[in-house]
């Protein structure tokens, strides 16, 4: 392909992301022995909030109506830094690591402070409990990430993730554990947050966007898929076997282990069951300690076979 | 691919040592251990398959057999029905308790590169197993109010020394399987005897009621 | 077969058949008599092993698995000694423990049997050559002895459990020490050798020396937790307070020493390896310094005689490392030491336990006046416990002075000023104790209440003489003999 990685990359995400949240919402349904959502269903639920028509509350100000708008565009824009085709040409400098997390973290912030500007109570506990949840997974996704630069020698997290021998690395493939939770804890899904629960007070994701309606829930409804796709598309690129082959071939054989990253998901969302709030931090730190431990080895470059 | 796959067990091991030190529960604890002692027998499987010894694949079978099978379930038995028993209560927080086991681990795979006796281990992720289950397995001796929780952290240390006997075995067999044998059968036996005689006398197995002596 | 491994085989043959004797009986009476027939007939064995071994003083025996040296043939003496004195104590002891109930009979078959067990393989630690066959002994002893220690009473079920888990965790230090030393070992020629003290004190320039003093700090570690070593003593007072008066003796008297005599073997062949640079002598006299300290610290707060006695173990254990961490003279007089702290402990722990048992009480402050109602044993407390404290002239006034001579002439007076400070706060504190113990404001219209028995008088008076007889002069054939000894842990056995 010819257009430039920072093109595609987000083309794919608006492409493809509510496929992925399509096939998780499938595998819940297999458990449960229902037929469940159509797999394009998500698209279709997006499609009728842009056709619909705000609902303001009188007591948001303009932060609530800008913030679906940023969080989305910074959510977006975030998925430039990991690459999808990994020949195409590349925004990469050093440090671009800090960028794409801070642009996720703006997304955040403004998730916050939009709950907390409708007033209501329930999203205030949402914004606090998500306000803790980031402060608990973020070293959590940074040791990871430092890990796989520092296996391959880069500064840039986007050469770092292009770089085509990644799995045969034991301290990169150890933190694709920790990843796994960070998806699970950062896209609210079980055993961190029940995204299909109908109480407000254990809701964490669910209740900041309760107030929203129209096109603002429908951008809010698309930067979370579009999250999902990212965090997938990293841990993809982790565990992408590393044998030489054409570039489509590689892009078809992740869009696979994307998928069955989805059906596991899907799996454990239906096997397990939201564990207790104090639990949580205990979860991610030992998430953490797993990556510190991927970390710390490769730093003593403990491999002399 | 064969040095890979050690490689991982040996990893797999350490994680094994950081999931004990972060349960809450003893029945997890007891699931952990037995887990262990079976990811110590496919050590000892692979390492068979280095070098072709009978003697590797005798321990292995041991160690699958009673250190993942029997003791476990000896252990649970004595557990069963004991109320008091089934929280782990060790001296220092779940959290910080795994901070510490992955402090010890790094600090296992930092002395490996410094020390002399990186040659005295078939790789240095096997050496650092052995040595982090061996600091790992002392610190749950040293941090728990639960009897039980003693006994198997005296558990993680024995299979520190059965993964550094490994690599000694592969030259000099007989010793470290009798060496193995001994410390397996006789020393955790009979701390397990002495357990059950505190659960009959004390109808407890909580540390804090064998503090009496204590200057 | 020569006449020496006749003699072995001889001697466990007596173990195994005293301990199937054992098996059949009821009778506590002749349960007990067992032992001392058999410790007695062991007593002749090593009589015999001293007439056998001269002049060669070094004998290997089945193939080199055994080896019999003028070391290990000094602790098997020792043994012998203690375990025969012990023996014959126990009869009155058990006796007594029986008649006023305390005891049931049929706890004197399990002890009996065990007991015999222990002493046999005990003499297997002080016998074996392979490091391996040292190793497993050792741990079969922490075994049997835990079964001696228990008996229905709480405190003493913690006390066993303090004791296996510590020594258990301190025997898988030592099986690494042993096999780093086999790794350490790895480059010699002979593959069996590897194993062998003997050879590898021969050949201990092949041996990697940075690999052996790591194996050594392990074995250190290791066998000084079974040996009541600082840091690793903290079972010591709870096991010997809470264990029978016979089997507190035997600790203190002989099996702290066997596990020290494990560190004896290790330690030439470390210091060959590292080209005699005193490193290893130096973590030995350490942990000496470190139990030392510990010991004069806490002593002076006991309330529990055999507690206080435990202690005053761990001191003299210290005592005992500090000489071996000496080198020279000071090995010399570690080896004295031995003998005289091993006579005057087990005394001790006789006269202290049977004042115990007579009083009803082992707390101190309750005791009083022993010396006047339990004669034999008021008496001997107080002698013995002199003897520990080191008063002049006794076997252990002598080895601490040339100790002290000895840290005076090389030069380590940092050393030797915590040494006398720490010999002098364990000197107050125990003629504190002893005097209330022995001679305190009891009445004295009070008659005679128990006298002893004439058997346990002779052992007493034996002893205090040999003690009294080392102080004064150590012969010259005796004084050779330890030198050979010296000689050994300094160079190595020589073959």
């Amino acid at each position: 392909m010819n257009l430039p990685e920072y093109i595609i990359s987000p083309l794919a995400a608006l492409l493809l992301s509510p496929l992925l949240a399509g096939i998780i919402n499938r595998t819940k349904a297999f458990f449960a022995g229902r037929k469940g959502q159509h797999l394009f269903q998500v698209y279709f639920d997006l499609a009728r909030l842009f056709r619909k028509d705000y609902v303001f509350s009188k007591t948001t100000s303009w932060i609530f109506r800008v913030s679906p708008v940023i969080i989305f565009t910074a959510t977006l824009a975030s998925t430039c830094f990991v690459p999808f085709i990994s020949s195409g040409t590349r925004i990469s400098f050093a440090g671009d690591l800090v960028l794409m997390l801070y642009l996720l973290a703006l997304a955040r912030f403004f998730l916050i402070i939009s709950a907390l500007d409708t007033g209501s109570s329930f999203e205030g506990m949402g914004a606090s409990r998500e306000a803790f949840f980031s402060v608990m997974t973020e070293p959590v996704i940074f040791t990871c990430l430092l890990s796989i630069m520092r296996a391959n020698g880069t500064v840039s997290i986007t050469e770092a993730l292009s770089a085509p021998m990644l799995s045969d690395s034991i301290s990169v493939l150890l933190s694709a554990l920790p990843l796994f939770f960070v998806l699970l804890a950062e896209n609210s899904r079980i055993p961190f947050d029940d995204p299909n629960t109908h109480l407000e007070l254990t809701m964490i994701h669910e209740v900041m966007i309760l107030d929203n309606s129209g096109p603002g829930l429908g951008l809010l409804e698309y930067a979370a898929s579009v999250k999902l796709w990212l965090f997938s598309l990293i841990l993809g690129r982790i565990l992408l076997p590393s044998t030489g082959m054409s570039p489509f071939v590689q892009t078809l054989i992740l869009l696979a282990i994307m998928g069955l990253i989805a059906v596991v998901i899907g799996t454990v969302e239906s096997v397990m069951a939201r564990i207790r709030l104090i639990k949580v931090p205990q979860m991610l730190f030992g998430a953490g300690v797993a990556a510190l431990l991927g970390f710390f080895i490769n730093v003593t470059k403990a491999i002399p076979w | 691919m064969k040095s890979d796959l050690l490689a991982w067990v040996s990893l797999l091991i350490i994680v094994s040592n950081l999931y004990l030190l972060s349960s809450s529960r003893l029945a997890s604890l007891i699931k952990g251990v037995a887990f262990q002692g079976i990811l110590l027998g496919a050590l000892s499987l692979l390492m068979a398959g280095h070098s072709a010894s009978y003697h590797l694949i005798f321990l292995a079978i041991l160690s699958i057999a009673v250190k993942g099978i029997l003791i476990p379930f000896y252990l649970s038995k004595l557990v069963r029905g004991v109320k008091e028993l089934r929280d782990a209560n060790p001296v220092i927080g779940y959290s910080l308790s795994m901070f510490i086991g992955v402090v010890i681990s790094c600090f296992a795979f930092y002395i490996l590169q410094k020390a002399p006796f990186v040659h005295a281990f078939v790789s240095v992720f096997h050496g650092a197993s052995a040595i982090s289950t061996a600091g790992i397995g002392l610190f749950l001796i040293i941090t728990s109010r639960n009897v039980i929780r003693q006994i198997i952290g005296f558990l993680v240390f024995e299979n520190a020394s059965f993964i550094f006997g490994l690599s000694i075995a592969l030259y000099q067999p007989l010793f470290v399987e009798m060496g193995i044998l001994l410390d397996t059968f006789a020393g955790v036996l009979i701390m397990v005897i002495a357990a059950k005689r505190i659960l009959t006398v004390h109808q407890s197995i909580s540390v804090r009621s064998l503090e009496r002596l204590s200057k | 077969m020569n006449l020496i491994e006749i003699t072995v085989v001889l001697i466990y043959a007596f173990f195994a058949g005293g301990t199937a004797s054992c098996f059949r009986s009821k009778n506590p009476a002749k349960l007990l008599l067992v032992p001392v027939i058999s410790s007695s007939a062991v007593f002749l064995g090593g009589i015999a092993f001293l007439i056998e071994t001269r002049p060669e003083n070094t004998v290997l025996l089945f193939g080199g698995t055994l080896i019999i040296d003028s070391l290990s043939l000094l602790h098997i003496l020792l043994v012998n000694t203690i375990f025969l004195i012990t023996s014959i104590y126990t009869t009155g002891y058990f006796r007594e423990k029986i008649k006023c109930g305390a005891l049931k009979a049929s706890y004197a078959k399990r002890f009996s049997i065990l007991w015999q067990t222990f002493q046999a393989v005990l003499l297997l630690v002080l016998l074996s050559n392979n490091i391996g066959l040292m190793w497993i002994s050792l741990e079969a002893t922490t075994i049997v002895s835990a079964f001696l220690i228990i008996s229905d009473a709480e405190l003493s079920i913690e006390a066993t459990w303090k004791y296996l888990l510590i020594c258990s965790v301190g025997i898988v230090f030592a099986f690494f020490g042993t096999m780093l030393t086999v790794a350490a070992a790895r480059g010699m020629q002979s593959s069996e050798g590897v194993y062998l003290f003997s050879y590898l004190s021969a050949n201990a320039d092949e041996i990697d020396p940075r690999l052996m003093l790591l194996a050594f700090i392990l074995v250190v570690v290791g066998f000084g937790t079974k040996a009541g070593l600082s840091p690793m003593h903290t079972w010591l007072p709870d096991a010997h307070s809470q264990a029978p008066t016979p089997v507190s003796a035997v600790f203190s008297g002989v099996m702290l020493n066997c596990a020290l005599f494990c560190i004896m073997r290790y330690l030439p062949i470390t210091e060959a390896a590292l080209d005699f640079d005193g490193q290893a002598r130096s973590i030995v006299l350490l942990c000496g310094f470190m139990s030392l300290i510990f010991a004069a610290v806490f002593i002076p707060i006991q309330s529990d005689v055999k507690r206080m006695l435990a202690y005053c173990s761990v001191e003299h254990i210290g005592i005992i490392a500090i000489g071996l961490g000496l080198g020279g003279l000071g090995i010399f007089a570690a080896l004295l030491h031995t003998v005289g702290h091993s006579l005057s402990k087990v005394l001790a722990f006789f006269s202290a336990g049977s004042i115990a048992d007579h009083f009803g009480t082992r707390e101190m402050k309750d005791i009083q006046c022993a010396s006047h109602k339990v004669p034999l044993w008021g008496n001997t407390f107080f002698l013995s416990c002199l003897v520990l404290m080191g008063v002049a002239p006794s076997a252990v006034f002598m080895s601490e002075f040339l100790l002290a001579k000895e840290l005076f002439f090389t030069g380590k007076y940092i050393i030797l000023a915590f040494f006398l400070l720490g010999t002098l706060a364990v000197f107050f504190s125990m003629l504190r104790y002893t005097m209330l113990i022995s001679f305190g404001k009891g009445p004295k219209e009070q008659g005679v209440e128990s006298r002893g028995r004439r058997v346990d008088t002779v052992i007493v008076i034996t002893c205090l003489l040999l003690l009294l007889f080392l102080g004064l002069w150590i012969p010259a054939p005796l004084s050779n003999f330890l030198k050979d000894a010296v000689s050994i842990i300094e160079k190595g056995a020589t073959l």
